[in-house]
C-alpha cells in the first residue's frame, strides 16, 4: 500500500485526514507533519523526516504539501535529494478522498498521475452551472 | 536603483508573503543572501526553480551579495534581498551594502530565543545587533506583512 504523508500550515493536514476518513473510512499508513506558527523550517524538516520514518513499512510513498512555494513544499523538496517518493502540491479533500481509495491497487506513480489528472475537477464554480440552466 | 527592500525571514520566499512585499516595493528580484545555501548548489537550485512567476531569484554569499549590488549589472533593477538570518544582515552591513532599513518578517523560536512580536523570536545576542544597527542609524522594523502596523525598536 502506498503510505501518505501530508504536510501542511497548522493542523490542516491532519484535520484533512479526519474529514477524509468520514468518507472512507479510517486509513492506515499515514502520516503528517504539521507547521505551527513560531517554529522553524528546521522543525518542519525534522517533523517530515519522522513521518517518513513512521510510514518504513510502505514501499513508496506520495506526499501532499498545501501551497507551491509555501514553506512546508519547501521543506519536503530538500528530501527529494536523498530518498525517492512522488509529491504532489495543492492538497485538498477530495484529491485526498481519491488518493485513500486508490492507494491499495495502485503504486506512488500512477497515484500521482490520477490526482493530477483529477485534479482539475476537484474545484467547481457552483454558481456558474447554476446560472447556465 | 539596485536595493529597494531588505527583509530578514528565515523562512525566504514562502507562499504569497514574499510575493505581497515585491508588489508594495515594486521590486520583481530576489537575491537571497546567505553563504552556506549559496555553497549548496542542490538548495541554490531548487529555490531558485520553485521562485514565484515573473521573479527573478538568485542565491549569492554575503560578500558577493554586496559587491553585484554595488555593480552595474542591477544598476536599473529594483531588487530585494532576504536575508535569512540577523548576522547576514550585519554581514552586509559590514561589507559595505548601503542601506537605512531592515524588515524583519520571520524568525521562527529555538533554544536561547524569545518571543519579541507575534509569531518572530530573537536572541539576546540578535537584539543587541539590531541595536547596535540603529545607532548606526538604520531603521528596524518588526512587521510580517506590508498591511499590519508593525513594530520599531
Amino acid at each position: 500500500m502506498v503510505g501518505i504523508i501530508i504536510v501542511t500550515h497548522g493542523k490542516f493536514g491532519e484535520e484533512l485526514v479526519r474529514s477524509a476518513e468520514m468518507i472512507t473510512g479510517k486509513q492506515e499508513y499515514i502520516s503528517t507533519a504539521s507547521f505551527m506558527p513560531g517554529e522553524l523550517t528546521e522543525d518542519l524538516s525534522k517533523k517530515i523526516r519522522s513521518a517518513f520514518d513512521e510510514l518504513v513499512d510502505c514501499e513508496k510513498i506520495l506526499v501532499f504539501a498545501d501551497i507551491y512555494g509555501g514553506s512546508p513544499f519547501n521543506c519536503v523538496m530538500p528530501i527529494l535529494k536523498e530518498r525517492q517518493f512522488q509529491c504532489i502540491s495543492g492538497v485538498n479533500l477530495p484529491l485526498l478522498v481519491e488518493a485513500f481509495l486508490n492507494r491499495d491497487s495502485m503504486d506512488a506513480t500512477e497515484l500521482n498521475q490520477l490526482c493530477m489528472t483529477m485534479c482539475h475537477q476537484t474545484i467547481k464554480d457552483i454558481s456558474g452551472i447554476i446560472q447556465c440552466n | 536603483m539596485g536595493l529597494v527592500f531588505l527583509r530578514i525571514d528565515d523562512r525566504l520566499i514562502h507562499g504569497q508573503i514574499v510575493t505581497t512585499w515585491m508588489k508594495e516595493v515594486n521590486s520583481n528580484i530576489i537575491i537571497i543572501a546567505n553563504d552556506l545555501l549559496a555553497k549548496d548548489s542542490f538548495m541554490k537550485r531548487m529555490i531558485e526553480l520553485a521562485a514565484p512567476p515573473g521573479v527573478k531569484v538568485e542565491v549569492r554569499g554575503v560578500k558577493d551579495t554586496t559587491e553585484v549590488l554595488g555593480g552595474e549589472r542591477f544598476e536599473k533593477d529594483r531588487v530585494m534581498v532576504l536575508a535569512k538570518t540577523v548576522e547576514d544582515v550585519v554581514g552586509l552591513h559590514k561589507h559595505g551594502l548601503g542601506f537605512d532599513y531592515v524588515n524583519v518578517g520571520g524568525m521562527g523560536a529555538k533554544a536561547g530565543t524569545k518571543v519579541v512580536y507575534r509569531n518572530i523570536s530573537c536572541s539576546d545576542t540578535q537584539m543587541e545587533l539590531l541595536h547596535q544597527l540603529k545607532a548606526e542609524g538604520i531603521e528596524i522594523e518588526f512587521k510580517i506583512v506590508p498591511n499590519e502596523k508593525g513594530m520599531k525598536i
